[in-house]
């Protein structure tokens, strides 16, 4: 183990983290307001947008990311789009984890007792209003340690963008991998940094826990 | 697509689903020892069980696939792909599968041991006969959720030069020149896969929620 070769990879692995960061940060937002979408179409009054919501989910649930980014960065430029690498990534990471989000966000309000919402009502309250102002900010609270996990998911599976070409951290780490010979530095040093990532990413839900705690 | 070109991608679904069984096996064999060790180890061990999950749940498979890729043969250990491939996965899932299993073994009722204990049971009979029964009924919707996450990341054994469902759907689209519809397929594979795994996590959660 070279110390000094540790600290001379640190610079190009770091553009990669930047990327890998910014990825992470898009899909964290994307896949959050998707969540939201696709938790609204499955509570929907009109049957055909359940029916439709209920199958991307499905879809998304059971194939790999692989193959999304792949069918987005190979396949769609046979039909006229080319979108670039980075943007495949993206938008692959929040299709599949917005059914995640989705299915995480519904079995909060699920949680959510049904005499809430009774009682909410028997208030006075508009429907929209008791979903909005009682069952929602409770369910939310439920469900962020569940949110978190899934955050550090979307960090990890931004590493499959490498597979495109993306110029992010495993990226780097794998041209460093091939020039150098010292592979265990460049190994380690590349999941530390996940690992730090990772770190940050639980940290920061954690505090968010620590504000919204869940009041019985 | 030809009828050849679709034998050719069954059997890369053939491969994922062997590749599949094997790490889910491994990682549930060595994710239940990572359980115990976590609960009745003593502290120092069951520290460093949970540091071992902690920091594998931290990294990217992809990135222990490509640094084992690299690293083990500097090592002096030079493996066929799809044992290196297994081992690696076995390690990373068993991680998830420790989890799995300790939640639902923590989620009987301490009242069972106190139970146990009442009718003169021993730790390891209590365990074996009061405790483990109900756990196994608790961990087979989480269980199959992991194990559905197993079959779509095996995709990433493709990544590290592995024979399955992505690469032959590649080889196939590449030598038609047309991948949307093969990759379209490679999909579709997986998701006749993971479908009926994630069809019955969903009816067992359903049960033992009624």
């Amino acid at each position: 183990m070279d110390v000094a070769f540790l600290l001379r990879i640190l610079p190009p692995l770091l553009e990669g983290l930047e990327i890998t960061a910014a990825m992470t940060a898009l899909a964290l937002v994307g896949a959050a307001l998707g969540g939201l979408v696709v938790v609204a179409g499955r509570r929907s009054r009109i049957a055909a947008v359940r029916a439709v919501t209920i199958a991307f989910v499905d879809v998304m649930r059971n194939t790999p990311i692989m193959a999304q980014i792949f069918i987005l960065y190979f396949g769609v430029p046979e039909i006229g789009l080319y979108p670039d690498a980075f943007s495949c990534g993206v938008i692959a990471l929040v299709l599949q984890n917005s059914a995640y989000a989705g299915e995480i966000y519904r079995a909060g309000i699920e949680s959510v007792h049904r005499t809430q919402t009774e009682a909410a009502l028997s208030l006075g309250m508009m429907p929209r209003t008791a979903l909005f102002d009682i069952v929602l900010p409770q369910a939310v609270r439920r469900v962020l340690p569940v949110l978190g996990n899934q955050a550090v998911v979307i960090l990890k599976d931004s590493s499959i963008a490498s597979t495109i070409s993306v110029a992010e951290l495993t990226h780097s780490g794998k041209l460093l991998l091939d020039r150098s010979a010292a592979p265990y530095e460049t190994f380690l040093m590349v999941a530390l940094l996940y690992l730090l990532m990772a770190a940050i990413v639980l940290g920061a839900m954690k505090l968010l826990a620590l504000r919204f705690p869940v009041r019985t | 697509m030809t009828l050849a070109a679709l034998r050719y991608m069954g059997l890369g679904a053939g491969v994922t689903v062997m590749l599949s069984l094997a790490v889910i096996l491994l990682s549930s064999l060595l994710g239940m020892g990572l359980a115990l060790l976590r609960l009745y180890g003593g502290t120092p061990i069951a520290a460093a069980a949970a540091a071992y999950a902690l920091i594998v749940r931290g990294v990217p498979l992809l990135v222990l696939l490509i640094g084992s890729y690299f690293c083990l043969p500097y090592l002096g250990i030079d493996l066929p792909i799809y044992t290196a491939a297994v081992l690696v996965m076995g390690c990373y899932f068993a991680a998830y599968m420790g989890e799995v299993f300790r939640g639902a073994i923590m989620a009987v009722p301490a009242m069972q041991w106190d139970a146990g204990r009442s009718v003169g049971f021993r730790r390891f009979q209590i365990f074996r006969t009061v405790i483990l029964p109900q756990a196994r009924r608790l961990c087979v919707a989480p269980f199959l959720n992991t194990a559905l996450s197993v079959v779509k990341n095996t995709s990433l054994v493709s990544a590290i030069g592995g024979w399955e469902l992505v690469t032959a759907g590649r080889e196939v689209g590449e030598r038609a020149g047309d991948l949307m519809p093969t990759y379209l397929g490679v999909a579709l594979g997986y998701y006749l896969i993971c479908f009926p795994l994630a069809r019955l996590a969903t009816v067992v959660e359903r049960k033992s929620h009624a």
